[in-house]
């Protein structure tokens, strides 16, 4: 059943994305910028690279990503866009002061926006700032019916390996990076979703990846952990372990009160940079 | 969360909610309007009944109808709405062709009709104090088809009034009937009583207090003719005394005349002469005086010479002469004058023997013997005839004593008669009092029964007829659409009302400051690409 939907899913997407070109020049660039992540020395490294080409650069009509409500790449709204603009000065400052370069993104429930502002953020930032930014999808579970997948979803890419991959040991790192075509941003999809996520996200090479990946360049690096919702699984307190501080989405006349004072509880002891008050309406 | 609501508040309301009011809200009017639209309609027809008051005033004819017009209409509204007339009815008009259980038809036709009485305030002529008076009531009765239900109205309405005048009548006829059977019971009473007085009265015809003056005029007539008789008797008495003087000097038989002049004395006329001087002697000599003695044996020897004679008259004659002598003496020498006393004397001898003598004798005597002379047969006969008249007028005399003994009798008993007669007379006037006044009664009863069953007491009358209904009184489309948008928007803002209060989301930013003591570091409207959403699985 699943997959019959998932396949007339893939059709039908198919017929309104553009087909996924392959631009010798922009892969060219994006190594470079891939390889400030994933190159264990500051200079490029011809293998390295060579061996990150597998990597799929895809490009994306800026009217789909519009639709798919990633703003930030352009500023024809002006509201939201400004709105993103002034959430991520306020992030960029907080991070600044507490010295960190990462983020976890979360909310107490899903489709509450955790990866439609990661998403954005990344953008904005990447676009505007001399910042490259590194969104990893670590919501490992999209389970829920109503959550949308973060590249698929967003960038309309069709990925085939992710995170899920890389922590059960059948990736390394190089081959779940994309670029969805947008400079200095690089994605770390989630990739098939798994039960014992709680597991994968605490286990070692999870720490060792985002060890490897926080301590390069801290300084002109953002990297943006988009979690899972918190009431419901134990993900994002794993995930909080690695990251500097964490971003609250709450979603406007949707979240209950009960659960965002249940998400302070259970995020007592983890610095909160700010909430969020997504979509709203008013 | 803010206790009191914000403009802004107010309008996240608006925009929250108006989703479910306004499904609530057509789908209230949606129901309520199909319904208004389907619902069948009635038609409704009225007749107005006008209680009509008493023409004639109070003052001069109380109505019988002692009830009050509520309690009245009640009463023949419990009448008309029976079962068997409204069955009736059903079955005549053929109503509710839809229902078979006659209960269930009843039912709805009570229903159906309607009495709406119309009061209008007044004020109370004696006390003053406001009050209110039915003075009409509207009848209605409602169906499906507006040619019965005129029919069925107006029928409804002849009803009210012929129940109404029944009643009336009824009660009218109460009153009379009692006050007849009552005077019936009193004219016997009466009847009886007058019976009693008639019979008493020829019972008691002339003891009765109204024949008094008849019995004391009567007695006092029969007391003149006692005085008339009286005096008649006198005078005869007196008559025959002076015939019987008169005959005393005349001689039965003619006078033979001696030859001395003298009338020759026969031996009858001796023997009187020698009585009559007998008793002059007596009264002045001793009987053994030999004068006297002489005088008995001559007379002793007459009498047997002639027989037995009488010297009454001769007596007679002797004494009314002696009398008058005795009357002159007296007068002249006083009562103790000798020759008085000797006079007085032979007036009591003689008179005894007058006395002795009697009537009876005189006539035998008379007619004993065969006189010849006329003036002494003259004379008999006037004695005769003059005793019988004496006879007839003793005789007529005695009738009335007795006559007048009757009256006086009759005169005593007058009081102890009246006394009775009082008695049942007071009875009688008694009973034909009573009888009267039930009369009158029954009288006033009868013109307050005529007025009462006629058209000058309270009545009910049609003033409005009932008219086919051109449009059906119910439903009220309109209002029940009103009524529907009515309850519309008090249920839609109920439920927004419920929703919202139910509703623990967060609304704002200082919402969540205040839960999370974080600060919100941004907001970020919902965002429409104006490119449809697409769905995602
Ligand atoms: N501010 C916003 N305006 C419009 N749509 C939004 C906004 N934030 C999130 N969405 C939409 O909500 C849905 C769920 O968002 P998503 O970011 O996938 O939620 P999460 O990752 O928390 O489950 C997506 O379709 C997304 O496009
Ligand atoms: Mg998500």
């Amino acid at each position: 059943m699943n997959k019959l939907l998932q396949a007339m899913d893939k059709v039908r997407k198919s017929e309104h994305a553009s087909p996924i070109r392959f631009d010798e020049q922009r892969i060219e660039r994006e190594f470079s910028t891939l390889g400030t992540f994933i190159g264990k020395e500051s200079s490029p490294n011809r293998e390295v690279q060579v061996k990150y080409s597998k990597t799929k650069v895809q490009t994306n009509d800026p009217k789909i990503l519009k639709k798919n409500k990633i703003l930030s790449i352009n500023d024809d709204d002006r509201e939201t866009t400004n709105q993103l603009r002034y959430l991520r000065t306020q992030v960029l400052d907080k991070l600044k002061a507490i010295g960190g370069n990462s983020l976890l993104i979360t909310s107490a429930n899903s489709y509450e926006g955790k990866t439609f502002t990661s998403i954005n953020l990344g953008v904005s930032i990447a676009k505007e700032f001399d910042k490259t930014v590194l969104i990893i999808d670590a919501d490992l579970r999209k389970s829920s019916h109503n959550h949308c997948v973060f590249s698929k979803d967003f960038f309309d890419l069709d990925v085939d390996k992710g995170l899920v991959d890389y922590l059960e040991g059948n990736a390394e790192i190089p081959e779940i990076l994309i670029n969805p075509g947008i400079p200095k941003l690089t994605l770390i999809p989630s990739g098939k979703p798994t039960p014992n996520a709680a597991e994968l996200l605490n286990s070692a090479k999870m720490q060792e990846m985002m060890a490897e990946i926080k301590k390069r360049y801290p300084s002109d690096r953002l990297i943006i952990v988009d979690g899972p919702p918190l009431i419901q699984y134990p993900d994002p307190i794993i995930l909080s372990r690695f990251v500097d501080g964490v971003l609250l989405i709450v979603e406007a006349e949707k979240t209950s009160s009960e659960d965002l004072r249940k998400v302070i509880a259970n995020l007592k002891d983890i610095p909160i940079i700010g909430t969020v008050l997504n979509k709203n309406k008013g | 969360m803010s206790t009191y609501i914000t403009i802004m508040d107010f309008k996240g309301i608006i925009r929250r909610r108006k989703g479910i009011f306004l499904v609530t809200f057509l789908m209230i009017i949606l129901i309520v309007s199909a319904i208004a639209v389907y619902l069948p309609p009635i038609y409704s027809a009225e007749a107005t009944i006008v209680i009509e008051n008493q023409e004639i005033p109070e003052e001069y004819v109380k109505s019988t109808i002692t009830t009050y017009v509520n309690e009245r209409l009640h009463n023949i509204e419990q009448r008309v709405m029976s079962r068997d007339k409204l069955m009736e009815i059903i079955h005549t008009y053929g109503l509710y062709p839809e229902m078979d259980s006659t209960a269930e038809m009843v039912d709805k036709m009570r229903k159906a009709i309607q009495l709406r009485p119309i009061d209008i305030q007044i004020s109370d002529k004696q006390s003053g104090r406001q009050m209110m008076i039915t003075t009409a009531f509207i009848l209605s009765y409602e169906g499906s088809d507006p040619v019965s239900v005129e029919k069925v109205t107006n029928l409804l309405a002849d009803l009210f009034i012929k129940e109404d005048k029944q009643a009336r009548e009824q009660m009218a006829g109460t009153t009379t009937g009692f006050f007849e059977k009552e005077l019936k019971g009193l004219k016997q009473e009466v009847l009886r009583h007058e019976k009693k007085i008639s019979e008493f009265k020829i019972e008691n015809i002339e003891k009765l207090p109204g024949s008094t003056t008849i019995n004391l005029q009567a007695i006092s007539r029969l007391e003149l003719d006692l005085d008339r008789i009286d005096t008649r008797v006198q005078t005869l008495r007196q008559k025959k005394i002076l015939f019987q003087g008169q005959i005393a000097n005349t001689e039965a038989l003619m006078p033979v005349m001696t030859e001395d002049g003298k009338m020759a004395s026969n031996p009858s006329e001796r023997l009187k002469y020698l009585r009559l001087q007998l008793i002059r002697l007596q009264a002045s000599l001793l009987p053994k005086h030999p004068d006297i003695k002489a005088l008995k044996n001559e007379i002793a020897e007459l009498e047997a010479q002639v027989g037995e004679t009488d010297a009454s008259v001769e007596k007679i004659r002797l004494l009314v002469s002696l009398q008058s002598q005795l009357a002159q003496s007296q007068a002249k020498l006083g009562k103790t004058h000798p020759d008085v006393v000797r006079l007085s004397k032979e007036v009591e001898i003689l008179s005894n023997e007058v006395d002795q003598l009697g009537m009876a004798k005189i006539i035998t005597q008379i007619s004993d013997e065969k006189p010849d002379n006329p003036a002494y047969m003259n004379l008999k006969t006037q004695i005769l005839i003059t005793e019988e008249e004496i006879k007839a007028a003793y005789s007529e005399r005695k009738k009335i004593e007795e006559k007048l003994e009757d009256y006086r009798k009759k005169l005593e008993m007058v009081p102890l008669v009246e006394e009775e007669y009082n008695k049942l007379t007071m009875d009688y006037e008694n009973a034909k009092h009573k009888y009267n006044e039930i009369l009158n009664k029954l009288l006033t009863a009868k013109i307050s029964r005529e007025m009462d069953m006629g058209q000058s007491g309270e009545r009910f009358t049609i003033t409005e007829q009932a008219v086919i209904p051109e449009a059906p009184s119910k439903p009220d489309r309109i209002k029940i659409i009103l009524l529907g948008i009515v309850l519309g928007l008090g249920t839609g803002i109920a439920l927004a009302a419920l929703k919202e209060g139910l509703d623990h989301s967060v609304k704002s930013a200082d919402d969540i400051e205040s839960i999370t003591g974080v600060p919100v570091i941004g907001t970020i409207s919902i965002f429409n690409p104006r490119i449809k959403k697409e769905s995602i699985g």
